[in-house]
């Protein structure tokens, strides 16, 4: 009975060990990973002055390349408004982050996504891109404001300079000269 | 009974003393918890503009390997477990320096926690070429700091900021940190 007893014990410990390991091999681990040295900290002001132009614009596809053995993704933002600046003269431009689907980047800027609404800071990205449209990159990696709850939330780069929220008003303020 | 007053003497100076000389180290666990599985390492330098990069990169190597840590950081041509190299970094805006795993490495950390060979420790010349030679060895160090295995710690006294914190502007135009600090090398003998 007691050998019983300790072979059903071990039989069921051996299933949840077992389901334990094979939950651990099917997370999906990042093939790969960046860590940064960040010049510094942005505040809106710097934002503003580094910028060549402040627009608002809906996120849409996006395509991951590998630009100098470095994992970057494009993703074609919509223009909305443009709110400073110099103007894109397109309808569409894309913006280029460093990351992407099967990478883990901590100290960068989360990915846009597909669908949300952002106000961004940007600069003209220097290197060749093979899309037909204007490309820029994020002023600082910490220009990127996402819309939510009728404000926007900072979603740039991790900062201890940038307040998490700003009502709407307010950062389309500080955006324009 | 004089021997009972010379002890409670004692501990009430250490007491003192660590309460009041020697600041309390903020508690922070530094290793991102990937490492090599050795401390023997072996770093080339792939550096395009050698008479402004070379010489920090030997240096950020030297001081990593001057610590009193097991760490060596031998300089080889083939064979390295970590490149220093030199270039422009067009993707992003507002960083100067940077560590890629190559691809497997997180797979393979993720089992047993050690990377083995590959780490690519790199400058952005579009903000380095500015820097004075110091302020890029602070850059390589904190890179370097990865490599072996260190995540970034950030504090606001200069006295607790370490090599690993994570903006230049802080380490080393504030706090002047272009040398792994004493909490970087007691996470390194954590680690090693």
């Amino acid at each position: 009975m007691g050998l019983r007893r300790i072979a059903i014990a071990s039989a069921v410990g051996a299933m949840f060990l077992v389901g334990a390991c094979g939950q651990a091999t099917v997370e999906s681990v990042p093939s790969t990973e960046l860590h940064m040295s960040r010049v510094k900290d942005y505040t809106i002001a710097d934002l503003r002055a580094e910028s060549t132009m402040v627009v608002r614009g809906t996120a849409s596809t996006s395509r991951e390349e590998e630009v100098d053995k470095v994992p970057v993704t494009f993703t074609r933002l919509r223009l909305d408004q443009h709110v400073a600046g110099l103007g894109a003269g397109a309808e569409w431009v894309e913006i280029v982050q460093l990351g992407g689907s099967a990478v883990s980047s901590p100290d960068t800027s989360p990915l846009l996504a597909d669908g949300d609404r952002y106000l961004l800071f940007l600069k003209p990205y220097t290197a060749r891109s093979r899309s037909a449209v204007p490309a820029f990159v994020i002023t600082g990696d910490q220009g990127v404001f996402r819309e939510s709850s009728g404000g926007y939330e900072f979603t740039g780069a991790p900062s201890d300079e940038l307040p998490a929220r700003f009502t709407a008003d307010s950062l389309v303020a500080q955006a324009r000269p | 009974m004089r021997r009972i007053r010379k002890l409670a003497a004692i501990v009430a100076g250490a007491v003192l003393t660590t309460l009041f000389v020697v600041p309390a180290a903020p508690a922070t666990a530094a290793p991102w918890g990937c490492q090599f599985s050795t401390p023997y390492l072996h770093y080339k330098t792939a550096i395009t503009n050698t008479a402004a990069y070379l010489n920090p990169a030997q240096w950020a190597a030297r001081y990593w390997q001057e610590t009193n840590t097991p760490i060596t950081l031998s300089p080889v041509t083939t064979g390295a477990n970590i490149v220093i190299a030199d270039g422009y970094l067009p993707s992003a805006d507002g960083y100067d320096g940077m560590i890629r795993t190559p691809a497997g490495q997180m797979e393979n950390c993720t089992y047993n926690h050690n990377w083995t060979t590959g780490m690519y420790v790199w400058w952005n010349r579009t903000y380095t070429d500015y820097y004075t030679g110091e302020k890029k060895l602070s850059v390589m160090v904190h890179e370097l700091g990865h490599a072996l295995g260190l995540g970034h710690e950030s504090f606001t006294s200069c006295n607790y900021v370490s090599i690993m914190e994570p903006k230049t502007a802080k380490r080393y135009d504030d706090c002047r940190k272009y040398k792994p600090t004493v909490a970087d090398v007691a996470f390194i003998n954590q680690i090693y």
